[in-house]
């Protein structure tokens, strides 16, 4: 069902699914989403519901921004999760992490799941769109609209 | 979940320890000579110094039987200070304790004529360098050791002893090196109980930073997610109408104030943690709810749900932040214990003149055998993840600081639980 792994052609094909237990980090993350042009968003407040939408086979998914940090399933899992998924493997994952002492670790264990990029709070919307962009393969030049 | 931070905090004491131990005191070889006879005087130096060639033969003591040979000094010399009158005497003595270079010792003559006599300069000197040993040295019984114990006092007569003159050079010199031993022993020893009492005051504020550590690490998540939030605001405020500016503006003063609120907090527990702080009535239950907030973002992240069980409103005199230090030591242990989802249960309320805290998590509890231990000083289960000193300090702080009672037991049903009684007014305010 996924279509991820393929060159994404126009921004509005693509259907994000933003993980994050804080509720102010996900409407900034939404709005900035929406100001890039995406179309398709979905939100899951931690990773146990993150995978209750994965497992719906009708549900496409291309990409995941998850946040590393959060109750019952964390984004380690999560990652570890979807590319394990005989289906979902390809899905796109960025994750997003606290700057603190144990960064470095955090990121080196996601490397090793593959994790197609990671982007460190705080961030400026600029770094977040060029992120995106570059992990769907999307045109650099798109018209900016936030940053 | 502390476990770099503790590592590190450990591994910087160690550093510190070593630091310490080779602070080890020089040897103290000086003596001082009070004697206003030139011949005698000059006697005594060439005896301490080492150099026996020149020494005038002494006459024999009157209660030895040896003979008065002379002693070849084979070992090191004394650094030797010969004065002649008692107010040069307290000068040269004050001098060397502001140089940093006080004596080991002195011999006193008793009768050093007008001013005033060898016992007196003793008082003196004992006023402004207690641990300096004095010999007194008389020819005549005007002064017995009792009249002597009373003068110089109680405390200090382990600090002189007394010689007869006419001496030998035996005597002066087996004095010498006795005296000087002893001020050296005491000095080592004084240095080793001081290095020791620094290196478990710096080993408690290790261990009181690095439950400060734990928080700061969910400090900074929080703070991420602010900064996040500030960030986007002004980004996507500065996109949109006028509304949404003012918006997005509204919304970060709010974010602004979260973070003040959270730096406060923690700029508390981080004060608590270098000295001993002021006691003032407070809430009983806010250093609770404080150490709650503070490791909300751990409590959060490891589902932990947290129960009010009971909370009575009772103002106690306390510490607030070394309290808020209590419970942040207590929640980190309860979070290690269970690892993972669970629940910790909290009730608070007034016994008689007590305040009594509960906090009992449901992890596996504390096999029975190492209940007694889990308050001492380096005791852990973590291995190399703590350095064990978590809960002693809990115990420090609530039974030496605020006189009161620290319990750790197993809950009847599962978990361990921790009880708190704490005196509503501390007797020394």
């Amino acid at each position: 069902m996924s279509e991820a792994g393929g060159i994404f052609e126009k921004i509005e094909d693509v259907t994000v699914l933003v993980v994050d237990d804080d509720a102010m980090v996900m409407s900034i993350v939404v709005e900035y989403l929406k100001s890039f042009g995406f179309k398709h968003i979905l939100e899951a407040k931690d990773g146990k519901a993150a995978i209750k939408i994965l497992q719906d086979p009708h549900q496409r998914v291309d990409m995941i921004l998850s946040d590393w940090e959060m109750p019952n399933v964390d984004g380690h899992t999560l990652l570890k999760a979807v590319r394990n998924h005989p289906t979902r493997s390809s899905v796109k994952f960025l994750m997003v992490t606290s700057q603190n002492s144990r960064e470095r670790t955090k990121i080196a264990q996601a490397r090793q799941l593959n994790v197609d990029a990671y982007i460190v709070k705080p961030f400026r919307g600029e770094i977040l769109r060029e992120k995106i962009f570059k992990v769907l393969g999307l045109d650099k030049d798109a018209p900016k609209q936030a940053g | 979940m502390s476990s770099n931070n503790q590592q590190a905090t450990a591994l910087k004491v160690e550093e510190r320890d070593e630091k310490l131990e080779a602070q080890a005191p020089v040897e103290n070889r000086r003596i001082l000579v009070v004697e206003d006879e030139p011949e005698i005087a000059k006697s005594y130096e060439s005896i301490l110094s080492g150099g026996a060639d020149n020494v005038i033969p002494m006459r024999r003591s009157s209660r030895s039987q040896a003979p008065a040979e002379p002693v070849q000094n084979n070992v090191q010399g004394f650094e030797v200070v010969v004065v002649h009158q008692a107010i040069k005497a307290l000068e040269t003595v004050k001098q060397a304790v502001a140089d940093g270079k006080p004596f080991a010792m002195g011999f006193f003559d008793v009768l050093l004529g007008p001013g005033m006599d060898g016992i007196e300069l003793v008082r003196q000197i004992h006023e402004f360098d207690p641990n300096m040993f004095a010999v007194f040295v008389t020819a005549y019984n005007d002064r017995n050791v009792d009249s002597i114990r009373k003068l110089l006092g109680e405390s200090m007569s382990d600090k002189w002893d007394y010689l007869n003159k006419p001496f030998s050079e035996g005597e002066i010199l087996q004095k010498a090196r006795n005296t000087v031993a002893l001020w050296n022993l005491r000095n080592e020893k004084q240095a080793q109980d001081t290095a020791l009492a620094e290196a478990n005051r710096r080993l408690h504020i290790g261990e009181r930073m690095a439950s400060v550590a734990a928080v700061a690490r969910g400090v900074g998540h929080e703070f991420g997610n602010i900064l996040t939030q500030i960030i986007g605001q002004a980004e996507l405020g500065r996109m949109g109408n006028e509304q949404r500016m003012k918006q997005a503006l509204d919304t970060i003063l709010k974010a602004t104030e979260t973070a003040s609120a959270i730096l406060e907090r923690f700029k508390d527990l981080a004060k608590g943690s270098e000295s001993v702080s002021k006691k003032k009535m407070i809430w009983a239950h806010s250093p609770l709810i404080e150490a709650l907030e503070l490791m909300g973002h751990q409590i959060k992240t490891t589902d932990i749900k947290i129960v009010r069980v009971k909370s009575e409103r009772v103002q106690i005199m306390a510490s607030h932040s070394s309290l808020v230090q209590v419970f942040v030591n207590i929640i980190i242990n309860s979070i290690h214990a269970m690892g993972g989802p669970g629940q910790i249960d909290f009730s608070l309320f007034k016994d008689g003149d007590f305040v009594e805290y509960h906090i009992r998590d449901y992890g596996p509890g504390i096999p029975e055998e190492l209940l007694g231990k889990v308050t001492q000083a380096f005791f852990t289960t973590k291995g190399d993840k703590g350095t064990g000193l978590g809960l002693s300090i809990c115990k420090e702080i609530v039974e030496i600081e605020h006189r009161g009672q620290f319990t750790v037991k197993n809950h009847p049903m599962k978990g361990a639980e921790m009880v708190i009684r704490i005196p509503v007014m501390s007797e020394d305010d």
